[in-house]
């Protein structure tokens, strides 16, 4: 393999507030290689979305702070670019779908500028090209006679039909990594589906890496190759796909797959997690999840568990031995 | 929306009609006979008695209304008691002052409140925005008279820049016609300066959280472009709505500044008029004030809908 896409090393992103720092993201470290598509599941406030934050510099600093030994992609080391340089980066090299596509366009501008501005920017192109190059992306993302949307405005899409204007906006000018944060959150169960097919086909068409935010856990099994699971800034555990969701090694990760409903377990209640998230600002020495844990054991109260690879290309920072805890049931 | 329009300006009529009743019950329900204040004590009744027939004011009042409004409809608005002069020709001597100086306070107000507003936004809960916030709280709490003195003690008096007054006077030069207005415009724009800034402040920190604004830096958009395509467009909405409706409303408050700068402008006009209980006047410029009111309002709803593409009648 050829060097990964984007290397993360100890990503730290802080918030400055009256109750002292928050910690959003404290420590995050992964690589994501290309072609690959990385599943970021956590539930809200767990840092997912500030992690992918960073990553575009989209943290307004202050009062924000990001800190990172090293935060490199395709060989740019994005930390040391001026804003200046970063505007080039974002949607030409590093584009972003975001949750509430009733909210993420603008209302007051049509579907067809908006599209067209990022390609005047970014590809420099003139007023009919951009326009032709418009209509070709909305019939990419199979909106129906495009070229007749190109003056309407987002109100007039139905919320799957705005998503993908997001999308086809985010892919415009064929970006190597596109991070989806919760792309699919805001839409019909059905509307998801095609969404995800969508992405998946067109992401493979122009060989981008992805970085899936979400919290459904169901979705990212289908979907990624790997997935990093994060809880209070931090990933707790991380490795491919079948790994995680056959032999999950973390509390929170065995936690999150009890309150997931499941196909083959009719009947079964659902175990949902007690209890609430840590106050980031707080400073933690011990695991985080701990005060919610249904698995925890004597080492748990005396120090912090460190992130390990348990099994080959499986890291987990759990000192317990949750082996057998999940049913499984194939 | 052309439906809208003419549905909307098809409700004038009655609203003034609500208004000029109540105003035509108000003026001759209070103390005071414009004839017999005109004419002086020692007049004989019959001539007395004689004017107030020439005025109608002897019909019941029903009677008076509904004549006075047959003849409104026939563009009469008829005689003023105290001036030897028709209410409709004292309104075009006097509107178009008003007007011009109702416009130059705001084009003010509009020009020193984009700025401030947009800096205060951005700088928010810095010493830029408590200055900014200053300003404003200065321009809400000082009553423009009280401002206007300030101002011709500073600007006129000492430093001798501009006329305190000139509105109406013949005059050679484009600036010795223009001077005159600077004053009164700035006095009477200040609390226009304050509002306007205020609401330009809460709208734009408001835009400028929302996800579209993300959505548009995402897309490596200048900061420029974010600021004034994504951001000012959505923020300007509900402040062009607020310049129609406060225009229609500083038409109708220059009495003080009139007063002060010695303008011939409605204010005047219409003090005058209660103070010699002048009905016609009073009736006359009430029904132009509240039909120039009504119609800033109809054109602040026309704007909303072409501003905002959400919003169509």
């Amino acid at each position: 393999m050829t060097s990964p896409l984007l290397t993360v090393n100890n990503l730290r992103t802080s918030f400055r507030s009256d109750r002292g720092t928050v910690r959003a993201v404290d420590g995050v470290s992964f690589t994501l290689n290309r072609g690959e598509i990385l599943g970021l599941v956590g539930e809200s406030g767990s840092g997912k979305s500030m992690t992918a934050m960073s990553i575009m510099r989209l943290i307004p600093e202050p009062p924000g702070s990001v800190e990172a030994d090293e935060l490199r992609f395709d060989g740019i080391d994005l930390l040391a670019l001026s804003e200046r340089q970063m505007l080039d980066v974002r949607a030409a090299r590093i584009a972003m779908i975001f949750q509430d596509p009733m909210r993420s366009l603008n209302p007051v501008l049509s579907v067809g500028r908006q599209l067209t501005e990022t390609l005047r920017r970014h590809l420099a192109l003139d007023g009919a090209a951009a326009r032709r190059r418009a209509i070709e992306l909305l019939e990419m993302v199979g909106i129906p006679m495009a070229k007749s949307r190109l003056g309407a405005y987002p109100h007039e899409f139905s919320g799957g039909m705005r998503q993908r204007v997001m999308i086809a906006i985010a892919l415009s000018c064929n970006p190597s990594l596109l991070i989806a944060d919760e792309a699919t959150t805001a839409l019909d169960v059905t509307v998801q589906a095609q969404i995800v097919d969508l992405i998946k086909t067109l992401v493979k068409d122009i060989g981008a890496s992805v970085i899936w935010i979400s919290h459904d856990l169901g979705l990212v099994a289908n979907l990624c190759d790997r997935v990093n699971v994060m809880y209070a800034g931090r990933i707790v555990e991380s490795g491919p796909i079948r790994d995680v969701f056959y032999r999950p090694s973390h509390g929170y990760t065995l936690g999150l797959m009890s309150c997931t409903p499941r196909i083959d377990l009719v009947g079964e209640r659902l175990r949902p997690i007690e209890g609430l998230p840590p106050d980031l600002s707080r400073p933690m020495t011990l695991c985080p999840f701990l005060p919610r844990c249904a698995h925890s054991v004597d080492r748990c109260r005396t120090e912090r568990p460190a992130l390990i690879e348990e099994q080959p290309a499986h890291w987990a920072s759990c000192f317990a031995d949750l082996t057998g805890s999940w049913r499984q049931t194939t | 929306m052309w439906r809208y329009v003419f549905r909307r300006l098809g409700q004038i009529p009655i609203v003034l009609v609500v208004v000029t009743i109540t105003i035509f019950i108000v003026v001759r329900s209070t103390p005071g006979d414009p004839i017999q204040i005109m004419l002086g004590m020692q007049t004989s009744p019959d001539a007395v008695a004689a004017i107030r027939h020439e005025f109608r004011f002897d019909q019941p009042l029903y009677r008076q209304y509904l004549l006075w409004l047959w003849d409104v409809v026939h563009g009469d608005l008829g005689r003023s008691v105290r001036l030897n002069q028709s209410v409709v020709s004292l309104l075009t001597e006097r509107f178009p002052v008003s007007f011009r100086l109702a416009l130059a306070a705001m084009v003010f107000a509009v020009l020193v409140s984009i700025p401030l507003g947009i800096i205060s936004a951005l700088r928010r809960n810095t010493w830029v925005d408590y200055l900014c916030t200053g300003v404003t709280l200065i321009g809400f709490s000082i009553p423009n008279f009280a401002l206007a003195l300030v101002l011709i003690f500073v600007l006129s008096v000492k430093l001798q820049l501009l006329p305190i007054t000139g509105i109406g006077a013949t005059s050679s030069s484009l600036w010795a016609s223009i001077a005159p207005y600077v004053l009164p415009s700035l006095a009477l724009g200040m609390l226009q300066v304050a509002v306007l800034t205020r609401l330009l402040r809460s709208s734009m920190i408001d835009v400028l959280s929302q996800d579209y604004i993300r959505t548009a830096r995402a897309k490596g958009l200048m900061p420029s472009t974010v600021l004034v395509v994504h951001a000012l467009k959505n923020a300007l909405i509900p402040f062009v709505t607020m310049i129609a409706i406060q225009f229609g409303y500083l038409i109708g408050i220059q009495v003080t500044i009139e007063y002060t700068f010695a303008i011939p402008g409605m204010g005047t006009a219409i003090l005058n008029a209660v103070v010699n209980r002048d009905f016609p006047v009073i009736q006359g410029f009430t029904l132009v004030i509240a039909s120039f009111f009504l119609l800033t309002n109809i054109l602040a709803d026309i704007l909303y809908s072409v501003l905002d593409p959400r919003i169509r009648y």
